[in-house]
């Protein structure tokens, strides 16, 4: 029997340490949910909490169909979404459409693999992602942060795979966009 | 492929590694070959990297701990929804019986079922209790709309209200 089985098991006998277990095993996945979907810090470890509560009162459904963290991810994401309803924080917006082509930033002198070593460039990036709607900020987090596969991601966020595949794709495109046209405009500056 | 520029998806497949063994040469053929090209593979790479570097945010030291002292106590709210349960449960036999018994003649079905054990016609002696059931039934139809419109009421009662403020599962 795995460890996740086996937590579950015991949690589902009442054994609370086993369930401590699981939170702290899932918790920085969930905080990484929470913090790209929800922008007030004041609320975000307040729905962390209810996110391992919703987890703790379903878990006796829970059959093992998928991973128990994607299962967990799943919870996250859509008390972030019930959240974000609630606050009518709009969840759809659509990218501007840059389609950007390698000329148009072949010339840079800076590269990210160079620049993001720096905290400025990182911060750059976080506030370039911040930008982007809620669902690219999630897919990218779960894709790169959580290493989920598209498979992973469909059933997190319940999005056809190919739409998963489209956002990241164009998520990155845009961001890699942006922040070399941003160390461009800093360049001319300097 | 090693004519064209790569294209950004075909940069971001190869990264991902959803490429076969062949297309991945192709594209790392052409890479070989055009600087413009690695120059791209190189800026997202770059951006992979910064991508898993999100640092989000911490939650308190103590942060699962709060979670178990906000946990229900053993059976806490079981209790409080079987309680409820059962009370509507009953609510909805009484008024069913109350009304079945009040304005329905129930020989006829009483004669059906005697008639199961000697082997002689279940199915006439049915019809013959839908007939008197229908008889019966003839000028009490508003309140037996009433009586319907009760038991609605009663489970949406618990649809809409007591289950969702005893079962908090909403995803």
């Amino acid at each position: 029997m795995t460890d996740d089985k086996l937590a579950v098991k015991r949690t589902l006998a009442g054994n609370k340490k086993a369930f401590e277990s699981i939170i702290e095993k899932h918790q920085r996945l969930v905080s990484h949910i929470v913090f790209r979907m929800i922008q007030n810090p004041a609320d975000r470890e307040d729905i962390c909490q209810d996110v391992f509560l919703k987890v703790y009162e379903n878990l006796g459904g829970f059959q093992f169909e998928s991973k128990l963290s994607t299962w967990i991810a799943k919870i996250a994401y859509n008390t972030c979404l019930n959240y974000l309803e609630k606050k009518r924080v709009p969840l759809f917006d659509d990218l501007s459409t840059e389609h950007g082509t390698l000329e148009t930033v072949s010339d840079c002198s800076i590269r990210p693999d160079q620049i993001v070593e720096g905290r400025e460039v990182s911060s750059l990036l976080q506030n370039e992602i911040e930008k982007m709607p809620v669902h690219y900020q999630t897919i990218l987090t779960l894709y790169h942060l959580e290493q989920m596969s598209y498979r992973e991601i469909e059933e997190t966020m319940q999005l056809p795979e190919g739409t998963v595949k489209s956002y990241l794709f164009r998520a990155r495109r845009l961001l890699k966009n942006r922040l070399m046209a941003k160390f461009k405009r800093e360049d001319l500056c300097h | 492929m090693s004519l064209k520029h790569l294209t950004d998806d075909e940069i971001q497949d190869y990264l991902d590694g959803n490429l076969s063994r062949q297309d991945a040469l192709l594209i790392e053929r052409h890479l070989e070959i055009c600087p413009l090209c690695q120059e791209a593979l190189t800026q997202y790479q770059g951006l992979y990297v910064g991508l898993k570097n999100d640092s989000g945010f911490d939650l308190s030291k103590n942060f699962a701990k709060s979670v178990i002292k906000r946990l229900p106590a053993e059976g806490e709210t079981e209790s409080h929804f079987n309680y409820l349960n059962i009370f509507l449960t009953i609510l909805g036999i009484i008024v069913t019986l109350g009304v079945t018994l009040s304005y329905v003649d129930l020989r006829p079905l009483g004669k059906a079922f005697a008639h199961v054990l000697p082997g002689q016609e279940f199915g006439s002696s049915l019809l013959v209790f839908a007939e008197s059931l229908l008889t019966n039934l003839n000028g009490n139809a508003g309140f037996l709309i009433i009586v319907l419109l009760t038991l609605l009421l009663i489970a949406a009662l618990d649809r809409f209200i007591i289950q969702p403020k005893y079962r908090r599962i909403t995803f």
